[in-house]
Formats: C-alpha cells, structure tokens, sequence
C-alpha cells in the first residue's frame, strides 16, 4: 500500500487517432497528453530527451495509491527545479487525481500548465466535498470564521488516506527519519526523562521551570480535544512510571498528554512548551497507542521547529505560500500587497497547526497521513494557497488588512 | 437629539478592541459571554488570534464592537502588535487567582502605553472573580494600579456572567465616540468619492 506500483511506461509514438496535446511546463519540461478510448496517456519530456508516462486506464488507477506528484510541482513552481530524477516522478499518484486529471485535460485540452490543472483539482476537490469552506460576510455575533467541515462527507473519504494496517506503520514511520535508536535504548531515555521531572515536581521546592512548564501544560491538555472519544486507555502499552503522584489523576487522556509534553520539555528544555503543541500532540496519542512510541513520533513531528522562538520556520512557510499564490492567483496577491496583508498572516494558524483547528479530528489524521506520505511537505503549502485562491472573491472584496486578518 | 437622520444613530460606531493577557486567564470566555451570552468550561486555546464583533447600545450610540481575542502565551509576544495596531480599546486580562497573571498584565498595560495609539482606552480585568477562594491578587492592588495608571478597572467572572456587559459598556462610555462617528462618516463618504466623484464629505454631520 505505501510503496505503489510505479507504473513508467514509455510513450507510443505512433497511438493512432489522436494528437497529443502539447503544454510547455517550464523551460525544461514539456508534458504531452493524449486522450484515446476515454483514458488519458500523459508524457513528460525533459530537453535531454528523459520521458515519462503515466497511462490513466482503470486498472492502473486501481494499483496507484498514495499522493499527488506535488514534489515535482512544488518545485516548479517555487523555481528550486534542479536535478529531476524522472524515474520518481510519480511514485505516488494519487488515483483520485489522476481521475482528474483525465478529467480536466478532457475538458480544458488547452490549460496553460499541469500546476493549473492540479489547482483547479484542489480547489474543485476542496470545492465539492466541504459546505463552510468560504469566507462570508462576517456574520453578527460569534462570527469567528472557522473552515468547519461539518460535512459528514470529510476529507476522509475524498483524500482516501490510508488503511488500518498502513497507518500504524506510517505514523511510527515519521519517527524513524529521525530516530534511530534501537527501541530498548528509547524506551530507557523517555523513561529517564519522565522520571526527571516527576522528581523535580515532588522536590519541596520544585524548579521554576518545571513547576511553571507543569502548570501551562494542565490548563492546555485539558482543553484539547475534548470532543473526541479517545479509545480505551488503559489498553494503551504505558511505561511503568506512574505520575499520578504530581496531581490530575482524573482522566488518563490528559495524563497521557501531560506526560509526554512535560517529558518532552525535560528532553528538550531549549523548546519549552508552546501553545499549539497539545494540538500537535493529541492525534498522535489517538493512532500510536504506546506512551515511549507517542513520544519519539512527538518528538519527531516537532523537529519541524514550528515553535522555534524568533518564528523563522513560520515565516519560511508563509513565504512559501506566498510564493505559490503570487504565481498561481498575481491578482490576489496584488491585493494582499496593496492593503498591507502581503505578509499572508491569515495562514498563520494554518500552518503552525497543520490544519488541526480547520477541520474534523478525524480529517486532520488522514489529512496529515497524506502530507507525511509524500517525498516533501510541500503539500501543506498548496492546501493553504488552494483556500485562498477558492476564497479568492471573498478575499478581493475585502478593503482591508483587518477584514483579511479575518479569514483565519 | 435622538434624532434618527443623525449619521451616528443610522450606522453603528465602529470599535476595534483587542484582548491581551497571560495564557488561560480567560480571554476567550469574556468574549465568548460579551457576545454569546455563553460560558465552555475547558475552552481550547486560541491559536494566534480569533474574531468576534457585537453590537452593544451605549446612550444614544450603536457600537459595534470588533473584537480581537489573542492568544496569549509569550511565545507569540511577537504577533500582539498587528492586532493592536489601530485599536481604540484594549482589555488587559489577569486572573485573580494567579498573580503571575498579574504581572503579565503590567507589562502589557506598559506596552500599549509606549506603543499603541494615544487615544486607546485600556481596561484592566480581574477575571475569575467566582473562585475567591484562591485569590492571589487583591482587589485593592489592581485597582490602586489601576487609577495610577489611568486605566478602567473590573472584576469580572465570565463563567458567573458578573461584570462582563458592564465591562464593555464602561469601555463605550469612555470612548470618544463623538470623533469616532465623525471620522467613519468621513470615510465612508471618501470612500464613494472615488466611485462617484462627489466633493462635498461632509454630508449632514449633524452635530447636536
């Protein structure tokens, strides 16, 4: 399931009864298609004469799983397109979009690029399977826009995610890029570190810093998530440490999750805690189920160093975002310039949060599974521009920075 | 004087207020009772910020309040100028129960005095009043701090629904409203100037 059949296929030069449609994608890349019998055959050819194919005919739809060739595009569009390595281009390929594609080079053969085309699809994707995804006219009273999908046909379904077996495999697999210990040696530094800060917790007078990290992460954990049916703790595979004697021995959920923020603080003191990191950590305790393994997945998942304290890696994705709208939509970011918005602050919670807050707990876990199924994290990069580009009327409506502010 | 062709009394006064203070003291609660009329217990964090508007009536003026409900942890110390920027009100939140929270609440009332704009209202905010039990902050300290630095100054309970209205009636009460209308007036009007080339912006400010 997570390593698709990549299927590479040589282009027929002599296919009959049609001529390929030609769209020039940058100064490199030239993407051929051909529709024949109601399937699309689409070929990349770089100036060196490199070619790759992919035939969208039912059955290979069937056998590709996985992701969208956003790699590739990404890098495109953000103008780092190097050194291609052809043969990976589409590893993963996801059926879905490849159905859309059929779809939309059937029906606009003369589109001005592939990126146009996958955008198109991530709108209309996000377009047909969501029912608040617009910026309306703020309404009186509670009328903080959220992206709620309060349809119970969620991203779930539309983005297919990955099966029961997969995922287990996949959300422990975000670790193992990083973490190579072998798992007695991990499970004996988290249980060093947990112990760590229950001993300074209980000492007559604790350290500021725990004491005040211990406080921060109560009044957080128990208003994460509170919604969600988490299964049956106890079942969960826990260290032997318990720590019900620093307090809040009410609820194993909130034990789970201040346990492994405080141990993570402890392992990690030059991070802290932040707001925003119970969010982070909350889907991780629902799919990984063993507290040592939560912990590395967290630990992992946070060397994305969105919480690093002068906001370089935040900036570094709003410039990203910035970057795709400007080439995709110049009118919107004109807009966003003109009125002094040009700093795409709206997508802020967006991207620290990966999404957490926008939709359904459920959607986010698929959502996420997703983005760590492709090569880069990109991904998350064309999700919030694709909202802003669907919302772009709304957007352009808007007179001010303020107003703007306000998608959020 | 309740004269209805008035400008002020056909558009509400538009206010732009912003919330500050420590993480979980209850920011998001005030709102949430200003507007809703509501309490949650374990309201989740505001992650950067949210916003919310309501309408209140304030002697013969309609406010609206646009309100900016931050996030409060120190981390995104960073952000709170963006949303105070331009603010004509601000409501510094501490919790009673937390004299830290307190502290925090100082050094955000010296900020919006050194850098927001001159004219902006600030209000102090004790919330949490309901849990006397475990008050850490006297009433008599916040509120000598208060009349020393010029700021309004209230208790409030946003679970007990105590003070909270009256927090943001008092906030009106202190505003310049008179100049505010007049210069939204002004604008709107400058606005449709570029639409339909009309000189005169200052149709019938009528001042009582």
């Amino acid at each position: 399931m997570l390593k698709p059949d990549l299927k590479e296929l040589y282009w027929k030069e002599t296919k009959e009864n049609a001529d390929p449609i030609i769209i020039p994608l940058d100064q490199i890349w030239t993407m051929y298609c051909m529709i024949t019998d109601g399937n699309v055959e689409i070929l990349f050819k770089d100036n060196k004469k490199h070619k790759l194919m992919f035939y969208s005919d039912e059955d290979s739809i069937r056998s590709w799983s996985g992701s969208l060739p956003q790699e590739w595009l990404a890098k495109t569009v953000i103008g780092e397109y190097v050194d291609p390595k052809p043969k990976n281009l589409w590893e993963n390929v996801d059926p879905f979009v490849q159905e859309r594609v059929g779809i939309y080079l059937r029906a606009f053969p003369k589109l001005q690029s592939l990126l146009e085309t996958w955008l198109v699809i991530r709108i209309d994707i996000l377009e047909e399977h969501r029912t608040q995804f617009t910026v309306n006219e703020v309404p009186e009273g509670y009328s903080h826009i959220t992206l709620n999908n309060s349809s119970p046909i969620g991203l779930s379904h539309l983005l297919k995610g990955i099966d029961k077996e997969a995922k287990l495999i996949v959300w422990k697999e975000i670790r193992k890029r990083q973490v190579k210990e072998t798992v007695k040696v991990n499970r004996l530094v988290y249980e060093t570190m947990k112990n760590k800060w229950i001993e300074e917790i209980q000492k007559e007078v604790p350290d500021n810093f725990y004491k005040d990290t211990k406080h921060r992460i109560e009044k957080d954990v128990i208003r994460t998530d509170r919604h969600i049916e988490f299964k049956d703790l106890a079942l969960y595979n826990k260290t032997n440490i318990p720590s019900d004697v620093v307090g809040m021995t009410d609820d194993d959920y909130s034990i789970c999750l201040r346990d492994v923020l405080m141990t993570f603080v402890t392992y990690n003191p030059h991070h802290g805690y932040v707001q925003g990191m119970s969010d982070l950590l909350s889907p991780i305790v629902y799919a990984v189920q063993s507290e040592v393994e939560i912990f590395w997945c967290f630990c992992s998942w946070m060397n994305q160093n969105n919480f690093s304290r002068d906001q370089e890696t935040m900036q570094h994705h709003l410039d990203k975002v910035t970057h795709i709208v400007s080439l995709v939509d110049p009118q919107l970011h004109n807009h966003f310039e003109r009125i002094g918005a040009s700093h795409y602050f709206f997508c802020f919670r967006w991207l620290l949060v990966w999404f957490k807050r926008e939709f359904d707990f459920h959607d986010v876990l698929y959502l996420w599974e997703i983005i760590w199924s492709h090569h880069s994290h990109d991904f998350v990069y064309f999700i919030a521009s694709a909202i802003l580009v669907n919302n772009r009327l709304a957007l352009l409506l808007k007179p001010g920075f303020d107003e703007c502010l306000r998608v959020n | 004087m309740e004269m209805i062709s008035s400008p002020s009394m056909l558009k509400p006064i538009q206010i732009k207020l912003v919330l500050l203070g420590e993480a979980a003291v209850g920011k998001s609660s005030l709102v949430l009772r200003f507007v809703n009329n509501d309490y949650q217990e374990n309201k989740e964090p505001t992650i950067g910020a949210a916003f919310l508007t309501q309408k209140c009536k304030v002697q013969d003026k309609i406010i609206k309040f646009e309100i900016w409900d931050t996030a409060g942890q120190e981390r995104f110390h960073s952000l709170a100028p963006m949303y105070y920027r331009n603010a004509q009100a601000a409501i510094v939140v501490y919790d009673i129960t937390n004299s830290d929270s307190f502290d925090r609440a100082k050094s955000w009332v010296k900020e919006l005095q050194r850098q927001a704009t001159n004219e902006i209202v600030v209000a102090l905010a004790g919330n949490k009043c309901d849990l006397h039990d475990s008050r850490q902050v006297e009433s008599e300290v916040a509120s000598s701090y208060s009349s020393e630095k010029g700021l309004l100054f209230l208790e409030t309970s946003a679970k007990e629904n105590e003070n909270v209205n009256h927090l943001f009636k008092e906030i009106a009460k202190k505003l310049p409203l008179e100049s505010f209308s007049k210069k939204q007036v002004e604008e709107q009007t400058q606005n449709s100037i570029n639409i339909t080339r009309r000189q005169d912006s200052s149709i019938s400010q009528c001042s009582c």
